[in-house]
């Protein structure tokens, strides 16, 4: 798949997160609007004339109850995730690795709280890093959170903007890469410091490479770090036809999900991992975490944002998005997260 | 049923319903919503053969799923007032009849149920709300319903859902649609105007009470829904908002509505209310089932959603239920008509998380 059709499920997500934190689903994300801000500046040099209709599209679309409580659940169930892996190691130099990170803001909510210890990582396609390196020098409060130079609105050029590559600082790395070349992973990978704890993250990312490649990427990140944890966001296709309208549908958007049927039940894709060498592994579907995870008073927050006329659909939408977690090389003795299947 | 060339003539100028009201007896004193008309001499004006004319070359037009001008909606909605507010509350319905669920602007599937169910007028039907929304197609879908509606008065009767409400069609897309399709929102507002009017309850010869939603812990009987002012925008809370967003649910008792609105009730509330007004069964639509319909409390509820491949999305059959003159029941159900990704129908992708 060309890299700019799935850019377009980058500011799909993005534009839900947005929404999101309009109805009040997301709070204390200050820097998903500075970072919204910014991204108007950026897209300029990126889309020159359709760059407002891009930006449109993702700020003015206002999402469907459904979607903002989905979105919602994969965002802080991830985050929670996040937050147990940094609560193991405390006080350690640890790193989190996102694959095809896009535009997601959660290095700039996460290094601030952890200087000195946490390293972040972002891996995505050449031209979505170049357009984040854009976002994040136009913006001073981003720049001073990674550690790079800011870029006035004077400074910046279609030249400057052609001439951006990778970022690299202490805290943070903004890596171009297709993920899909094996040998350009390894050596990437090979420049990361492997005595740090690693958390991968892969937030609806492999879904969209053929399985055969994401499990070489699962594999080779596994055998990169001695002491990890990956954590896996993916649609799963499920036994009724919920799975083939997906495809069909997704085709109309140029899109391919590989692995939705091949590994479209939470028993497949925790055998997957399994097979592949993660020590542990944990899954289950996103209405169960949901229902799991969250404490009774957030779940009265939640509920009173909006009116959801959609329980089943919700349900039903939920039940085919997995969160899959595997981990190596550590006891993870404060885990604590109720899962539908362990092992 | 034999088709008798009669009937359409005699439907158009409303005399069944006149005779039904008579029969119910004292209904008119429980019109309380009402100093405006008076329900038991008053009824649907007759349809002059104009009238007839127009709205056959309207439903034909709609039938090809082209929305009307703005002007024929307005005339639709004035016709569509002088019949629905002389329904009651409760409205009367005959057996033969076909029970039909959720339709939420899926109108190539709507074709697709009057194909399994057979053509209206001929077969006689009774849908049970939630019209528009979601789906791409609401202005077609409502305009065709109610037009059918104005036609055939005794033949087709619509009750109101949940979603036909001002607040509600904001959030879930008719009132986009309507931007977008008449560059204003005029559409909307004659709709949602009309919409007061929908009967909220139809029962079905005193035995099956059908509705959107479910029940309220403030109705015991069918009496007190006749009571109901019903012509406003649906409230938020009270008797009326929960006949159209009540639930079923495994618990007994009333419950809170996870959905925000409503309650949920338990088998021994549906089990006592049927007992208290002699019913067999209470059929409302309102949640999605996979199978199109789905038997809740020991049979004494049953679920009937008719909208195939919901939000072109969900993957479900959609089902209607058929009664017929012994009061026997037989679950029709069906597939989609149109396939995602089929070029026949233009749209967006429905959202996924991406």
């Amino acid at each position: 798949m060309e890299s700019k059709t799935v850019r377009s499920t980058d500011f799909d997500a993005l534009s839900c997160r947005l929404s999101a934190l309009n109805k009040k689903y997301l709070v204390n994300d200050d820097h998903l609007m500075e970072y919204i801000v910014a991204l108007e500046q950026a897209l300029k040099f990126e889309y020159r004339l359709s760059s407002r209709r891009v930006f449109n599209g993702i700020v003015r679309s206002n999402k469907l109850p459904i979607i903002n409580r989905g979105t919602y659940i994969r965002t802080k169930s991830i985050d929670i995730v996040i937050e147990k892996f940094l609560g193991q190691f405390k006080g350690q130099k640890v790193r989190i690795l996102s694959l095809g990170s896009g535009s997601d803001t959660r290095p700039f909510k996460l290094l601030p709280g952890h200087a000195g210890t946490l390293e972040y990582v972002e891996l995505d396609f050449p031209n979505s890093c170049k357009l984040k390196h854009a976002v994040i020098s136009l913006s001073k409060q981003l720049c001073d959170i990674v550690g790079v130079e800011h870029v006035t609105d004077d400074g910046s050029s279609q030249d400057w903007y052609d001439s951006l590559g990778d970022l690299d600082t202490e805290q943070y790395k903004l890596i171009g890469v297709d993920l899909r070349q094996i040998d350009q992973l390894q050596v990437l990978l090979s420049k990361l410091d492997p005595k740090v704890p690693t958390l991968v993250i892969s937030e609806a990312m492999l879904c969209y490479v053929e399985t055969s490649t994401s499990s070489q990427v699962l594999k080779t990140l596994r055998d990169s770090f001695p002491v990890g944890c990956i954590t896996v966001y993916d649609p799963i296709g499920g036994e009724g036809s919920f799975g083939d309208v997906m495809v069909e549908n997704l085709k109309l958007r140029n899109l391919t999900m590989p692995s939705l049927l091949e590994f479209n039940t939470l028993s497949k894709y925790h055998q997957r991992l399994v097979n592949l060498g993660f020590g542990h592994v944990a899954i289950d579907n996103m209405y169960n975490i949901y229902e799991n995870w969250t404490e009774v008073e957030e779940k009265q927050r939640i509920s009173r944002l909006e009116f959801l006329d959609e329980i089943e659909e919700l349900k039903l939408l939920l039940e085919h998005y997995c969160l899959a977690i595997g981990w190596w090389g550590f006891d993870w003795n404060q885990f604590e997260l109720k899962m539908g299947i362990q092992s | 049923m034999d088709l008798d060339t009669d009937v359409q003539m005699e439907d158009a100028v409303g005399l069944d319903t006149t005779l039904e009201e008579e029969e119910e007896g004292n209904t008119s004193q429980e019109y309380s919503f009402s100093n405006r008309f008076t329900p038991k001499d008053g009824h649907a004006p007759e349809l002059s053969t104009s009238s007839i004319g127009q709205l056959d070359e309207w439903i034909e037009h709609l039938g090809k799923c082209q929305p009307l001008s703005e002007e024929n909606v307005k005339k639709l909605c004035q016709m569509a007032i002088d019949v629905l507010q002389f329904e009651e509350n409760v409205q009367p319905v005959q057996v033969p009849v076909t029970i039909c669920g959720d339709v939420h602007g899926q109108f190539h599937d709507l074709m697709e149920l009057f194909k399994i169910g057979g053509p209206c007028p001929d077969t006689n039907y009774l849908f049970m709300g939630d019209y528009v929304d979601r789906g791409y197609y609401s202005v077609e879908t409502v305009s065709y319903l109610v037009a059918m509606k104005v036609r055939y008065p005794s033949r087709i009767t619509i009750l109101r859902g949940n979603h036909e409400s001002r607040q509600i069609t904001q959030v879930y897309g008719f009132y986009d649609e309507c931007l977008r399709k008449y560059g204003s929102a005029n559409v909307w507002k004659l709709f949602t105007d009309l919409f007061d009017y929908f009967p909220i309850t139809a029962l079905v010869d005193n035995k099956i009470f059908c509705l959107h939603g479910g029940l309220s812990p403030m109705i015991e009987t069918i009496d007190q829904v006749r009571e109901l002012n019903r012509i406003q925008e649906v409230p938020h809370e009270g008797p009326m908002c929960d006949l159209l967003w009540s639930d079923p649910d495994d618990r007994g008792g009333w419950g809170i509505s996870p959905r925000g609105a409503g309650f949920t009730f338990g088998q021994d509330i549906s089990e006592q209310f049927n007992h208290t007004n002699g019913l067999s069964l209470i059929a409302r639509a309102h949640q999605l089932v996979m199978e199109g319909y789905s038997w809740s409390h020991e049979e004494a509820v049953v679920t009937i959603f008719s909208a195939p491949n919901y939000c072109y999305r969900c993957g479900n059959q959609a089902a209607i239920m058929e009664v017929d003159e012994q009061h026997s029941r037989q679950f029709l159900q069906y597939d989609p008509s149109v396939r995602p990704g089929e070029p026949t129908v233009t749209r967006k992708t429905p959202d996924y998380f991406l």
